[in-house]
């Protein structure tokens, strides 16, 4: 019986340490690209504060990766979100938008704000910095209404 | 050894799943309380600016004769409202799927560069927001957030292709959180897709397209 345990946490070490030479996608840029939101529009310190806090890490071209995300198998299903989210939405390729589309994009920022769907709550378990308060809402909320609204 | 093999790959599988779970979990919480979060949080302007979104755009508009054949897009699109009206998503889900289809086949004829690019942006967006709607089959709310954007996109459309149909621009300021949305209706009465049966009548005819 001991052995049986002894094999299988070796098999489960020898899994855990192969997956981690998985190649992996590093969601990091040089710089800020020119199609940045905030080279869009002229975005307020404030409004792009909260941005970068609460949104870019998934939302952008520039991630900020935490400790646990150098460990297979997070990392894997890191950058698969990263995928999706950021077909969703990019502040960092927002420049590169149709104007429908930026407003689109707009429109359902203000919603998903206001109906407090984002930052997805999943990840303010760990991140509790980016949650948004109040002040917060209203700030990203005043701006894009004003804009998309001109 | 077999058995012990499994019972390790398994471990490592359903750790990853564990994993994977936290990402998307979100969708479907906060259904019940939205309305009290809103009027307790933000104080919007309301009245002025209505539904200056919608007219802010000046689509180059359509000078009598066809640009194309929208018929199938619109037949989806007034069976994905009708599914809508009567609160069934999943209903709705299947018809914005055809949508999807019939806007990525969808050729305009005889346009100027500039109305092409612009029909291009719209089918792009449609075609996005219809995305949505079909892939959130269990989320009603969600497929009316998309709804708003898809109307205007196809408002659009029908004032650079053309249409022989008699159409009604629908506007009910009540629907997108009290911001207000227009929908594409093919009858003179209200059937409101944004409200459902809690307000199906909520609204008003805003233009007639013919
Ligand atoms: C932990 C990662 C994460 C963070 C942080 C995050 N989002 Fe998202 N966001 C997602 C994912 C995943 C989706 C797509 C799936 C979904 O809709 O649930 C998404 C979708 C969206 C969408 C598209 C919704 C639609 O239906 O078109 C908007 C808008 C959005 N996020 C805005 C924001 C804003 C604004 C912030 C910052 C306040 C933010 N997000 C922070 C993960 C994130």
């Amino acid at each position: 019986m001991k052995k049986i345990l002894k094999r299988t946490l070796v098999g489960l070490l020898v899994v855990l340490v192969g997956i981690q030479f998985i190649p992996t996608d590093t969601n990091q840029q040089d710089g800020i690209p020119e199609t940045d939101i905030r080279y869009v529009y002229g975005v307020p310190e404030k409004v792009l504060k909260v941005l970068e806090t609460s949104c870019y890490d998934c939302h952008s071209n520039n991630t900020n990766y935490p400790w646990y995300s150098k460990v297979q198998p997070v990392r894997l299903l890191m950058d698969k979100h990263i995928r999706e989210r950021k077909k969703e939405l990019n502040f960092s390729e927002f420049g590169s938008y149709s104007e429908r589309r930026k407003r689109n994009k707009m429109r359902a920022i203000t919603e998903q704000i206001e109906k407090s769907k984002m930052p997805l709550p999943s990840y303010l378990l760990m991140h509790e910095e980016a949650k948004l308060s109040k002040t917060d809402k209203e700030i990203l909320d005043n701006f894009f209404n004003d804009i998309r609204k001109e | 050894m077999n058995i012990k093999r499994i019972s390790v790959f398994s471990l490592a599988v359903s750790g990853s799943l564990f994993l994977a779970s936290c990402g998307n979990s979100s969708n479907t919480e906060n259904h019940n309380d939205m309305s009290h979060e809103h009027h307790e949080g933000m104080e919007h302007d309301h009245g002025s600016h209505q539904d200056s979104e919608s007219n802010e755009r000046s689509v180059s508009s359509n000078s009598g004769e066809l640009k194309g054949d929208l018929t199938s897009i619109m037949s989806s699109y007034f069976s994905l409202n009708e599914s809508l009206v009567k609160d069934n998503a999943s209903s709705a889900a299947k018809s914005s799927e055809n949508l999807v289809e019939a806007l990525k086949v969808f050729k305009a004829e005889g346009l100027t560069e500039e109305a092409q690019n612009e029909v291009s942006e719209i089918q792009e967006s449609a075609i996005e927001n219809a995305e949505h709607i079909a892939a959130n089959s269990d989320n009603i709310e969600h497929q009316r957030e998309h709804l708003v954007s898809l109307s205007i996109d196809i408002k659009d459309l029908i004032a650079i292709i053309g249409t022989t149909q008699k159409l009604y621009e629908d506007y009910c300021p009540m629907a997108n959180n009290n911001e207000g949305a227009i929908w594409i209706s093919q009858t003179k009465e209200i059937n409101n897709p944004y409200m459902g049966s809690n307000m199906p009548t909520c609204g008003k005819v805003k233009r007639v397209i013919e």
